[in-house]
């Protein structure tokens, strides 16, 4: 069965790009435009892997993170942060926060199919 | 797999150009004495949008402007530094830049120019005021330019029985080789089977793999970043430490997921790409190096630096990481050789492990079935179509012709008995009111809001105010009005000159402003509404006003023939001569007395009018007045002996039955009408367009009083007939131009009637005296 993949970004030309080459490789993928947006998919859906920006309007990646980890169906699910921060600050808050890991952006399509086989297989 | 990135280009092209008008808009809010820590996060958010995006889709020159751009502006959100004017001119002129490289690359273009540097280097300089250097947001585009990382401690543990030394070398080479590199400390016993060396470096781990590699197999080495995970009291310096990394594909026993677990946010591992292959000893080394704890089962981690390189990360003893370690096991089981996961590196591999390729192949040979989320989400329906102009206008034309039939229909049903076809007139009364629900839909297609105009001028305030030292704030009221598509774009341009003109000339120095009692900051109010069948729009400012005396003396000098003691409203039309400027210097804004005779040609050009009305000390305020839509219009049809005609309704003021005493010749004047004790010029259109009916007595007539922009004037005709909405047709494009005509309709009996110019029949009438 298709693995599910959350993908959190306010941007839209990175959500199209994220989601075309996911579907592309096989799996389903739901969008969501913003860290709120993001909670309510996640908690009417369940998903195998979480993609989430930070910097976003309504509620941010860290935010959004630390309320799914709130979340029991959550707990465990790994929830990469997709950034442009890559400083070690942001890094250190996304582990604080309960992130799995990190990607930074820009990366191209190559590269996240690798995280995503790396991660969820 | 190759994707290709073009297909997601024009999504970016529109994100980013929402991202810089809405970059613009909050920065001319922004307060910078008290500036509004949200607008400074959305103006932060959307310069990252766009260097995630310009990243991402390989425009790296707009990536490379964002990055600065966001660099001072994070300082800023951080309140790290105070924003000031010179920072909010400088992103203005940034966010200018980045619309011309976005506008160059939705041409395929790149955009090449000075503005580029300069601006960066403007911006550069201006977060170099921030008190700490913003070093830690290096652009991650670029991330082989990193700065020296500072030093780290290695752990290195191999089987010293393991190691394949080549020819001549042994333990000490290696740890002589090694001590280039930065201070080895042994961990075991000179003799240990398992040897266990520290190395503080701040080479990366490559270089450490690479001094192996002289002396022996790489692959037999397990390395590790030294970070607190290994000891547990020290997980709070662990934290802040730059340390993190990969977890490592490595076998995700229960022994290591469990350490993992217990070690939550600290145990960091790296994946250490490129040291893949040392996951093969990794079994054999997990039992082996107990001793040192969940480290030896996780064979191969990374420097900061490195995993840099990679571009991403995980964080070992985080939620989510057993699912990862589930992966590799199973990856582990089904492929027994490790996994080479980044190519470059793959010469590293030792001869019996099998090269990466196999793995990062689509797991699910079969397309996922879309799931009930999925088919939810289903792209957002568009709400909206383009749609070309041509096509709109070819509706509004058809539309006008099916009014036009409905008429003559009308006319036709006019002579029946109404009793006896009650149907025949219920169904023109439907086709009527349908037609004109039609008409009315149709032509809010072309509709915009004026905001599309009135948008770009809180921008041109403020770089015209700052350019001329003075503080003007913009009041913007109506912006929904709505008008027709093509007015809104011949309206930007006089807009634009009356306001820099309001600016330049009408608002005063700020000194000057609190010397005659007024507050420093000067104010320009736009007001666009609808009054009857016209748009009005309104260039307000509360500046000096028109100077009465100055604007005559100039007047005198440059010969403009005036009136005695000319009425106020006669004086301030005078600015709208060609080449009449009262400045006394020109300014690279304005003063060099074009443009206002253009203004007025322009908005007439539209049948509009332009009004001014001032009062010195308190401000002028300039009204542009115009149809709602340059295809309908709303008319009186009159008649002149056999001919229609038809009156545009916004210029009538009254229609009077006159009297016998209220014509009068003035000598050399020509001839005048008494209308409500004004003496206004009479125009006989039977005269002006010598039309050869059989004269009528003048008071037989009908006296219509009209608005022009020469003043009022009174039109002489026969009869008036019927108020109507006439489509315009062009007299131009199917004749030629008439003095006097702005264009002719077609009537319900299918006659053509003449759409009177009352301001080009004003002028005519003044010429001909």
């Amino acid at each position: 069965m298709a693995k599910t993949i959350l993908t959190v970004d306010d941007s839209a030309s990175i959500r199209q790009m994220v989601t075309f080459t996911l579907k592309d490789a096989g799996y389903a993928v739901v969008e969501a435009v913003d860290g709120q947006d993001g909670l309510d998919k996640a908690k009417s859906g369940r998903f195998d892997l979480i993609f989430t920006d930070q910097n976003m309007p309504r509620m941010d990646g860290l935010t959004l993170i630390k309320q799914l980890r709130s979340l029991p169906q959550y707990a465990s699910v790994p929830i990469l942060m997709l950034t442009t921060e890559s400083s070690d600050g942001m890094k250190s808050q996304g582990r604080a926060a309960g992130a799995t890991g990190w990607l930074v952006k820009p990366f191209d399509p190559q590269k996240l199919l690798e995280v995503v086989r790396k991660v969820i297989g | 797999m190759t994707i290709d990135m073009t297909r997601f280009y024009q999504v970016f092209f529109d994100e980013a150009g929402e991202h810089l008008a809405a970059m613009e808009d909050l920065l001319l809010e922004l307060d910078v004495s008290a500036p509004d820590l949200e607008t400074l996060n959305a103006i932060f958010r959307a310069a990252h949008s766009i260097k995630g995006g310009a990243g991402t889709f390989g425009f790296n020159d707009m990536a490379e402007v964002t990055h600065v751009l966001e660099t001072l502006l994070d300082c800023l959100r951080k309140q790290e530094l105070q924003p000031t004017i010179e920072m909010v001119d400088t992103f203005l002129r940034a966010g200018d830049v980045l619309k011309a490289q976005l506008a160059a690359h939705q041409e395929g273009r790149e955009y090449a120019d000075d503005r580029i540097a300069e601006v960066c280097a403007h911006l550069e300089q201006l977060s170099t005021l921030a008190p700490t250097p913003p070093a830690n947001h290096r652009f991650a585009l670029a991330p082989q330019v990193h700065t020296p990382p500072p030093s780290v401690r290695w752990h290195i543990s191999f089987r010293a029985d393991a190691i394949d030394f080549q020819p001549g070398a042994d333990l000490a080479a290696l740890r002589d080789v090694l001590a280039e590199l930065g201070q080895v400390d042994w961990l075991s016993a000179d003799d240990a089977e398992l040897c266990v060396w520290r190395l503080t470096t701040n080479a990366g781990q490559e270089a450490i793999i690479e001094t192996f590699a002289f002396v022996c197999d790489p692959a037999c080495l397990t390395i590790s970043f030294d970070d607190g995970a290994l000891h547990p009291s020290a997980h709070q310096t662990a934290q802040e430490d730059p340390g993190f990394g990969f977890f490592t594909d490595a076998p995700g026993s229960d022994h290591l997921k469990q350490v993992l677990e217990d070690e939550a946010g600290f145990g960091f591992f790296a994946d250490a790409p490129g040291t893949a292959y040392l996951a093969q000893h990794a079994a054999d080394a997990e039992e082996d190096a107990a001793g040192f704890g969940f480290f030896a089962g996780a064979p191969g981690s990374e420097q900061v630096s490195d995993q840099e390189h990679h571009g991403y990360g995980l964080f070992g003893g985080s939620p989510g990481m057993a699912t990862v370690a589930a992966i590799a096991q199973q990856e582990r089981t089904e492929n027994a050789q490790g996994y080479g996961f980044f190519e470059r590196r793959q010469p590293l591999v030792p001869t019996d492990a099998v090269p990466a390729a196999a793995p990062p192949v689509a797991p699910a040979p079969v397309r996922p079935a879309a799931t009930a989320a999925d088919a939810k989400r289903a792209a957002p329906a568009d709400t909206s179509i383009r749609v070309s102009v041509e096509k709109v206008d070819q509706l509004i034309n058809l539309v006008g012709e099916l009014v036009i039939t409905h008429a003559m229909l009308a006319e036709s049903a006019s002579g029946l008995e109404p009793l006896a076809h009650e149907q025949i007139f219920d169904g023109l009364a439907n086709l009527e009111r349908n037609s004109r629900d039609l008409q009315q839909a149709v032509m809010s297609i072309r509709m915009l809001p004026i905001s599309f105009v009135f948008n770009r001028f809180p921008r041109v305030v403020r770089d015209t105010a700052a350019k001329l030292g003075k503080q003007v704030t913009l009041k913007l009221l109506g912006e929904d009005t709505e008008l027709d598509k093509g007015l809104i774009e011949r309206l930007a341009d006089p807009l634009n000159h009356l306001v820099r003109n309001s600016i330049d000339h009408g608002i005063e120095q700020p000194e000057q402003r609190v010397a005659s009692g007024k507050p420093e900051m000067g104010e320009i109010t736009l007001r666009a509404s609808h009054q009857g069948g016209s748009v009005v729009v309104e260039v307000r400012d509360d500046g000096a006003g028109l100077n009465r005396e100055k604007l005559l003396a100039k007047a005198a000098q440059q010969g403009i023939a005036l009136p005695d003691n000319p009425a106020d409203k006669d004086v301030w039309q005078l600015i709208f001569h060609a080449g009449f400027s009262t400045a006394d210097k020109v300014t690279d804004i304005s003063g060099r007395g074009v443009g206002m005779d253009v203004v007025r040609r322009n908005i007439e050009a539209m049948n509009g009018r332009v009004d001014i009305d001032s009062e010195p000390g308190h401000g002028t305020r300039i009204t542009i007045r115009l149809p709602l839509t340059l295809a309908i219009l709303d008319g009186l049809s009159v008649r002149m002996g056999n001919e229609m005609f038809i009156l545009p309704l916004t210029a009538i003021q009254e229609s009077i039955q006159p009297t016998r005493d209220q014509f009068m010749t003035v000598a050399g004047k020509g001839r005048l009408a008494r209308v409500n004790g004004d003496y206004l010029p009479l125009v006989i259109l039977r005269e002006v367009f010598a039309l050869d009916a059989p004269p009528v007595r003048d008071e037989d007539g009908i006296l219509v009083v009209v608005d022009t922009t020469e003043g009022r004037i009174a039109l002489l005709i026969d009869e008036l007939v019927a108020q109507h909405q006439v489509v315009i047709k062009s007299l131009e494009t199917n004749y030629r131009k008439v003095e006097g005509i702005s264009g002719a309709t077609i009537m319900g009996d299918g006659r053509v009637a003449l759409i009177l110019d009352v301001d080009a029949l004003a002028r005519l009438n003044r010429r001909v005296e």
